[in-house]
């Protein structure tokens, strides 16, 4: 079923710091701003602000380099975890369904430019509605293929008749 | 073709068509729209079921959830049900059910003999009867018991159907779709609140289909029907509220339409999980029977039931009823019942009044009904004033009990709501508001339509408007002050001696409450775990209230005083599948796997649990049993070069200017003199100075550590980090940042571990000289980018090789095919054992300090750490304490039970004299390829100054001399480490 899609080639690194200086540069490093809230994400998605020091960056492109380079000298810390997660992608409405099915989450609080870690059919997991319609579930790799197994049922067709 | 007691008009049931279905192996044919119950009452059934103890003929009295009677068990084999209320199934073509309790047949049940015994089986039978010889309780009682009780049997084949869970929040969850529950949705979702409407029956409506009464001065359907077409709100039909948890976390069960076999992706069942900011309960209320000698014969039945058979089904419950009241519904149905032509035979009022005659036929104020004829169903009954005076007969085939009305509260009782005695009404109702829950129509002991309509219209509107508690100004009046009404009956028993049933379910009579009363039981739970009064599966619905207002009565108090019992979720029956829902198979548990999972898989392993993940146990070769498998690999780590998927150790990535500051506040040794590239075992303490984890931290750059731990630690240890740092030590600069998976673990340990590796190596030296014990080097490995770790954890010369998790099966399968020998985790652990290490988890279980292990010297005496002040008290440097030793069974040839309990020798005849002081117990054992023997660790008091003694260990079939050792077995002098 083409509802669930497992995507590659994505690279993830965790960004920590915090304070002005931090912000400056790695948005300046990054070419956008740092999400400034909570369970919020850069309007054109990618950049996930998990926690008040903690930023997830999932994109196509390599940037740990240009920003360890930019925080040189600064409390931070920018860490590779691209090889320890599994990225799906769902649609919105069957990724609704999705998290009905398996998290105690509201949905109806997700939407485009908000994200969230919870937990999935007991996997711990970093939720994103991208802005095009699409959401990204981001697992951790070693729970890959019972996510995949559980996310293929959950969307199956099966509504009370 | 249609069943004698069919009308020939009305019900909602679709007449056009047939269904054929099976009841007790008889075929018999209802239509569509029928339930099981209205069925065969169409075709002329009375005997429903035997009841539970008395095996006496029982009939349908309810027509809902409220059924105490007629339960049965539906369909055979993998889809069968037990316990359901043939009141609430829905028939449907081919449909299968029996009835339950019975003997060979349900007409002759030789278990009816227990009936003319009624001082063997009253109440507290049980544990009178039953206390002696106590041994004969297991083999003897409890069998024949449950072989002549029981409500049903459990499948004992798999189910085939789907079950689902689904988590749903709204603004406003009203429970019930009778007219105040509709109102209420339609109140609330008007307002702008997000609403979900759920109710019990297949089609919403509640009493308005049951007893239909104008609505607005308009037809009741078609009100139900405008309510439902303008309504914005989620509607599930066929959903059982069954639980109200903390938070207004309540649990729906919501039921597909029943067929004889399961359907294709069909959900049989579905949990919702629902989170409400306010709940609306309009859960209606259950008539209550009265108590009179016989009224449990078949045909004797609830008022309400009976306008309920006439109204939705078509059916009438009988062709001359009596109506028995202690309310004034009583009055109403027999109003109706006559005027859809069903005869009534007479109108018996218990209250005094009026002894005029209703609409052609005698109504008899202030008289009882005082026997019921007919063993199988209702023939006639006799009838006497109550305050004595001539019987009379009357014939009759059915009798309607209208006793008064109990609101539905459970839900309210099972948040801790409060609820109070009201005396016209004669059950309890809400009490004031103290939860986001309101309660409106009969559930809040309102009785009349209209006020239902209002109240329930209020209560939507509060509830959408949010968090006013209690702040009801405009409810309507109280039933207390409904005009025309009168107050209801004291609940008595009416009529005179014979078995009057309190519980018809549990088999409770008004004579087994006056038994427990006077016995002493004062308290309403007390009579309720006395007689089992209320404890059936339908929990009480019929009967609580008569029965703790008896025991009132008896008591000579105020039924306040004697108060409810408690009221606990379930509301109606769970099959065990609804409550699993997907979680069964292989979605049951997570399972977390490495990159190696598959090798593993196709090269034989035999998996262990370890957490969530599936470690490789061992690899068996063909015919090869355990202990020679892990023998074999043990031997080839000792000997030549074994190789572990360690993957699963958890792995932090530390950083920041004050990391090694926070390690030197986390592990019990020092971390400021660790230079870049080398790594060290740690031991991190809980604030009590007991062992919590250890591990091996390796300095990978500059302020850079990579942290492991063990397997089910990682995300323990790294909330431990989390947790010290952000609350104690916020000033540290360091961040944390759990990279289990971004490394996977490729273990490679044996003295001919460099020999393997050094081809695949580029840019690292693997000379010890070059690269000696405890360094950590970065290269590649077959083309692969890694980090190697010297650690010795089997004790030999071991790299630890740190890979990206995709490219670790690019570095696994060249070193197997070099000749590294797969090893699983009982070698790892047989080899670490060997060498007197320890695992957490086996030697350690939370009251182990690094003393009792002989770790003293990993305790820095330079700084401060968590734990530290602990392992200062006196108490925790005890000499007795129980310490890490070695064990050598005094047979070479036994292995040791993990767990058995070590004690002294005794008098060495096998005797000892009680009590038996506990020595210690064994924390790891063994069978030793290397020493060709068992052995074992464990934690002795005392065990450092007691090398050489003897002890005793137990064993499941006799017990084991061993002697105590010093906990290294293999290679004390660490000369193999280096290979």
């Amino acid at each position: 079923m083409a509802d669930v899609r497992r995507i590659g080639g994505l690279r993830l690194t965790v960004l920590r710091g915090s304070g002005e200086a931090f912000l400056g540069s790695a948005g300046e490093a990054l070419g956008r701003a740092l999400p400034n809230r909570v369970n919020t994400a850069s309007p054109d998605g990618g950049i996930l602000r998990l926690g008040p020091d903690e930023w997830l960056l999932v994109s196509g492109k390599d940037s740990v380099a240009a920003l360890e380079n930019a925080l040189a000298g600064l409390h931070a810390a920018v860490v590779d975890v691209g090889e320890a997660h599994a990225v799906f992608e769902l649609d919105g409405g069957v990724a609704r369904e999705v998290l009905a099915a398996g998290c105690r989450l509201d949905a109806a609080d997700l939407a485009p430019g908000t994200c969230t870690r919870t937990v999935l059919a007991r996997i711990p997991v970093i939720i994103e509605p991208r802005p095009a319609g699409v959401w990204r579930i981001i697992v951790p790799v070693s729970y890959a293929e019972y996510a995949e197994a559980w996310l293929r049922d959950a969307t199956a067709n099966r509504a009370p008749s | 073709m249609s069943g004698p007691f069919r009308l020939d008009e009305g019900g909602r049931i679709d007449r056009a068509r047939t269904f054929s279905f099976i009841f007790d192996g008889r075929r018999r044919t209802g239509h569509p729209g029928d339930t099981l119950a209205s069925a065969l009452l169409a075709d002329g059934v009375r005997l429903f079921a035997r009841s539970f103890k008395y095996h006496r003929p029982r009939g349908v009295v309810g027509a809902g959830a409220d059924e105490p009677n007629a339960i049965v068990q539906l369909e055979r084999g993998s889809t069968t049900e037990p316990n359901l209320r043939a009141t609430e199934v829905e028939l449907y073509d081919g449909l299968a059910a029996r009835s339950v309790n019975r003997g060979p047949h349900l007409r002759f049940d030789p278990g009816a003999a227990a009936g003319l015994l009624p001082g063997l089986l009253a109440a507290g039978f049980y544990y009178k009867t039953f206390m002696w010889p106590q041994a004969f309780w297991r083999r003897l009682y409890e069998p024949a018991i449950r072989r002549m009780a029981g409500l049903g049997r459990a499948p004992r084949e798999p189910d085939p159907d789907i079950y689902d869970h689904r988590h749903a929040h709204c603004d406003v969850l009203v429970v019930g779709a009778g007219p105040a529950g509709l109102a209420a949705a339609q109140a609330a979702s008007g307002a702008g609140a997000r609403v979900i409407l759920a109710d019990e029956r297949p089609a919403p409506g509640g009493t308005l289909l049951d007893m239909p009464e104008p609505v607005g001065g308009g037809d009741p359907e078609a009100w139900v029907d405008g309510v439902l077409a303008g309504l914005d709100a989620t509607v599930l039909s066929r959903t059982t509220a069954l639980g109200r948890y903390d938070h207004n976390f309540v649990a729906l069960l919501q039921r597909s339409r029943d067929g004889a076999a399961p359907e294709a992706g069909r959900i049989r069942q579905r949990l919702w999980h629902v989170r409400a900011r306010r709940v609306v309960l309009a859960t209606g209320a259950h008539e209550r029977p009265l108590l009179f000698p016989g009224n449990d014969r078949p045909g004797v039945m609830l008022a309400g039931a009976a306008r309920a058979y006439m109204h939705r089904y078509g059916v009438a419950a009988g062709r001359r009823v009596v109506l028995f009241a202690g309310d004034d519904s009583g009055r109403a149905a027999a109003r109706d019942l006559a005027a859809r032509g069903i005869g009534v035979a007479a109108l018996v009022d218990v209250r005094a009044g009026r002894d005029d005659d209703g609409d052609g036929y005698p109504v008899l104020a202030g008289h009882s009904i005082t026997r019921v004829f007919g063993r199988f169903g209702v023939s006639a009954v006799e009838v006497a004033p109550l305050g004595g005076g001539p019987a009379r007969r009357i014939a009759c085939d059915c009798v309607a009990m209208a006793g008064g009305w109990t609101p539905a509260v459970h839900l309210l009782g099972q948040a801790g709501g409060r609820l109070r005695w009201d005396n016209p009404l004669q059950a309890f109702r809400p009490g004031p508001e103290t939860l986001p829950i309101l309660v409106a129509g009969a559930a809040d002991g309102r009785l009349d339509t209209g006020d239902c309509v209002i109240q329930g219209a209020d209560a939507g509107a509060r509830a959408a408007r949010g968090p006013d508690r209690g702040a009801g100004g405009s409810a309507p009046p109280s039933p207390d002050a409904a005009p025309g009404r009168r107050p209801s009956a004291p609940i008595r028993p009416y009529g005179g001696r014979g078995k009057a049933f309190v519980d018809f379910q549990n088999d409770v009579t008004v004579g087994d409450v006056e038994l427990a009363e006077r016995e002493g039981m004062r308290s309403v739970e007390h009579l309720k775990r006395w007689t089992t009064l209320g404890m059936a599966t339908d929990q009480g619905r019929t009967s609580n209230v008569n029965g703790l207002a008896l025991l009132a009565g008896l008591l000579d108090r105020p039924v306040p005083e004697v108060g409810h019992t408690t009221f606990r979720p379930p509301y109606t029956p769970v099959a065990f599948g609804a409550l699993a829902g997907r979680n069964v198979g292989a979605l049951a548990d997570p399972v977390r796997r490495t990159p190696m999972q598959e090798w593993h898989k196709s090269n034989g392993a035999v998996f262990e649990p370890v957490g969530q993940w599936l470690r490789p146990h061992h690899y068996p070769a063909p015919g090869e049993d355990m202990r020679s498998a892990v023998a074999r690999e043990c031997r080839a780590v000792r000997e030549h070069a074994g190789i572990l998927d360690a993957s699963t150790l958890g792995k932090i990535d530390i950083r920041g200017a004050d990391a090694a500051g926070m390690l030197d506040w986390v592990y019990t040794n020092d971390w400021g003199s660790l230079a870049v590239g080398r790594c060290r075992y740690g031991l991190m303490l809980g604030e009590d100075g007991m062992v919590f984890d250890d591990g091996v931290t390796a300095r990978v750059g500059g302020d850079r550590y990579l942290m492991t731990t063990t397997t089910g630690n990682a995300a323990a240890v790294l909330e431990w980090l989390e947790e010290w740092h952000q609350t104690e030590w916020p000033n540290l600069r360091v961040h944390f940042t759990s990279v289990t998976e971004q490394w996977a673990t490729v273990t490679l340990s044996g003295p001919n571990s460099r020999g393997l590796l050094a081809p695949l190596t580029e840019g690292i030296d693997l000379d010890p000289g070059a690269f000696p014990f405890l360094a950590l080097r970065e290269g590649r490995v077959a083309g692969v980018p890694t980090r190697i770790c010297r650690v010795a954890y089997s004790g030999e010369l071991t790299y630890e090789i740190n890979v990206p998790w995709g490219r670790a099966m690019e570095v696994w399968e060249p070193l197997v095919g070099a000749g590294a020998v797969p090893y699983g985790i009982e070698a790892m652990h047989v080899l670490r054992a060997e060498k007197g290490f320890i695992a957490v988890g086996h030697e350690t279980d939370g009251t182990v300090t690094p003393l009792d292990l002989g770790m003293g010297r990993m305790l820095s005496g330079r700084k401060d750490f968590i734990g530290r002040r602990s392992l200062s008290r006196s108490g925790m440097r005890s000499s007795d304490r129980p310490q890490l030793v070695g064990l050598l069974p005094e047979d070479p040839a036994v292995v040791l039970e993990e767990g058995a309990q070590l004690v002294a020798p005794g008098d060495g005849g096998g005797r000892w004299s009680e009590p038996v002081p506990m020595l210690g117990h064994v924390s790891s054992a063994y069978w030793s390829a290397a020493m060709g023997r068992g052995f074992a660790l464990a934690m002795v008091r005392g065990g450092r100054s007691r090398h050489g003694e003897t002890l005793v260990a137990s064993a499941t079939d006799g017990e084991n001399r061993v002697r105590i050792v010093d906990p290294v077995f293999h290679d004390r002098e660490g000369r193999r480490r280096d290979g």
